[in-house]
């Protein structure tokens, strides 16, 4: 059997996502957090967590953790109590063991009058408490050293895209004639005036970067039946050129809005750019 | 450390997208798994019993001996391990395990398991199969299953310089398949010279595979690759 037909269900940015790891059952993290709201969390089971901000009464989740090398974790998990709602959240954190550091992202939709369905995001930094241990007084930072930077990413075996980082809060999406990204993302992007969105780079060490997208700009021209906003979050290793990350919004499905979320992955590598692309105005800014 | 230098007129930013040339063949290899740490596996096949006591997340007790040990979890509850020069596939989910030990094959199940199944031989499930595995930047293995004992094999960058090779193929169950090529010598290419053999669990739903490249005067190289079909 060519086992290129094996019956497999269709995979858009998430055939290559890393199995899900269960490293850290049985361990507890105190965060002390810049944002003065301190995190606990308590890892009970494979997939289950509490967490508690401040002392609270824990809060239950389950959990999805991937790794960005050996001792860097992304976990993400769903806030219970917004499920099922008009007003969803969700909390990041990367746990970063190597240096005791973590970075939490808070998104949340629904809080926008105009643009239900946009996404926003609060970034926190902090530190791992550890007894006997004096705690880390460095962060990981907002960094623009990803700007310069393109990057082929391929996603599944035949969707591969371009993105390029020209600044800490925009980057520009684009994709080869002969990659299913023609298909599976081309129709949106025609109606809008350049492939730009919003962005955030996080530093977390040397060579791995947080980059946060949202696509908020894309929500702004199209809001309507063909698209919704996702947050999506990349933990990059420039080491090994491939990432791990998650997608948190909602889309469109059979023309009505759903609520999205799902981890994904993808390997790269260096990418030269056309000049056109290179050089192409972001037609949203001034 | 800053990414860019001061230069006449402004700076000049590095981009941080690399070849990462360091790693090789072992480039894409994602990171290593310590979820078996502190667990203990025991592998019956008739008679006789392995057992793989996980003490930490570097050493393993292999029967008797302490053993230098890489893990990459392949899938939920599937486990490809490389234990010294052997190579033990754990697979929870169907309560089996599958050692390579000194080129010998043990299909076993996990003791105090009612009713497992042991892995099995693919046979030529395999064949027809015409598979890049992508393992790093511009590094890649061509597959081409043509029996159930040989399949043709090319490294990049020579791609033309196709060789027949034998392998065998066990079926781990669902779309994953443990595929062991021996390799001839190699020149040129991107893989290691003495490259003996490559060994790797395959993924043909997620299209991913996992595994180790074993050979002489070099040590074992865990890898990690994507599918593309040709």
């Amino acid at each position: 059997m060519n086992l290129r037909d094996y019956p497999r269900p269709f995979y858009a940015i998430n055939q290559f996502c890393q199995a899900h790891c269960s490293e850290l059952k049985g361990q507890s993290f105190n965060f002390v957090m810049d944002g003065g709201y301190d995190y606990a969390l308590n890892f009970t089971g494979d997939t289950t967590l509490t967490w508690s901000i401040d002392g609270s009464e824990p809060k239950e989740a389950t959990f999805e953790c991937v790794k960005g090398d050996e001792t860097t974790y992304l976990v993400d998990f769903d806030v219970v109590e917004t499920l099922n709602t008009d007003k969803r959240a969700n909390e990041l954190f990367v746990i970063d063991l190597e240096q005791r550091l973590v970075t939490r992202v808070y998104c949340y939709i629904g809080y926008n009058k105009r643009l239900p369905f946009l996404v926003k995001s609060e970034y926190d930094f902090g530190a791992i408490v550890v007894e006997g241990k004096e705690t880390p007084f460095r962060r990981h930072c907002y960094s623009s050293e990803l700007a310069g930077t393109c990057v082929e990413w391929h996603w599944n075996f035949e969707m591969w895209t371009h993105h390029k980082y020209y600044d800490s809060d925009y980057y520009t999406l684009t994709w080869p004639d002969d990659s299913a990204a023609v298909q599976n993302l081309g129709g949106p992007f025609e109606k809008l005036p350049s492939h730009d969105d919003v962005t955030r780079v996080i530093k977390i060490k040397d060579t791995m970067y947080l980059f946060c997208l949202t696509e908020e700009l894309m929500e702004r021209v199209l809001q309507g039946p063909v698209f919704r906003c996702n947050n999506m979050i990349f933990l990059q290793n420039y080491d090994r050129m491939y990432h791990a990350g998650r997608t948190f919004g909602t889309i469109m499905a059979d023309g009505k809005p759903v609520p999205c979320r799902t981890l994904f992955g993808s390997f790269g590598n260096p990418i030269k750019l056309p000049d056109s692309v290179l050089y192409a105005e972001n037609a949203y800014t001034v | 450390m800053r990414n860019y230098t001061y230069v006449d007129g402004g700076v000049l930013i590095k981009s941080k997208a690399n070849m990462a040339e360091q790693y090789g063949i072992g480039q894409y290899r994602y990171p290593l798994n310590y979820e078996l740490a502190g667990q203990t596996i025991t592998a019956v096949a008739g008679d006789k019993e392995y057992t793989l006591d996980f003490k930490c997340k570097v050493n393993v007790l292999f029967n008797g001996m302490l053993t230098p040990y890489e893990c990459i979890k392949c899938a939920p509850d599937l486990y490809f391990v490389r234990v010294g020069f052997d190579v033990a596939v754990i697979d929870k989910k169907n309560s089996a395990v599958t050692l390579i030990v000194e080129g010998d094959y043990v299909m076993a199940t996990i003791k105090g398991t009612e009713g497992a199944v042991a892995h099995t031989w693919a046979g030529d499930e395999m064949v027809g199969t015409n598979v890049r595995w992508v393992l790093g930047c511009g590094r890649y293995v061509n597959q081409e299953f043509v029996s159930e004992d040989k399949v043709k094999a090319a490294w990049a960058p020579r791609d033309g310089k196709v060789a027949e090779n034998p392998y065998k193929a066990v079926k781990i169950g669902g779309p994953y398949y443990l595929v062991d090529m021996k390799s001839d010598i190699l020149k040129d290419v991107c893989a290691p010279f003495f490259t003996d053999h490559v060994i790797m669990v395959q993924d043909y739903d997620r299209c991913m595979a996992f595994g180790c490249v074993f050979g002489k005067g070099f040590d074992p190289i865990m890898i990690t690759g994507y599918a593309k079909f040709l």
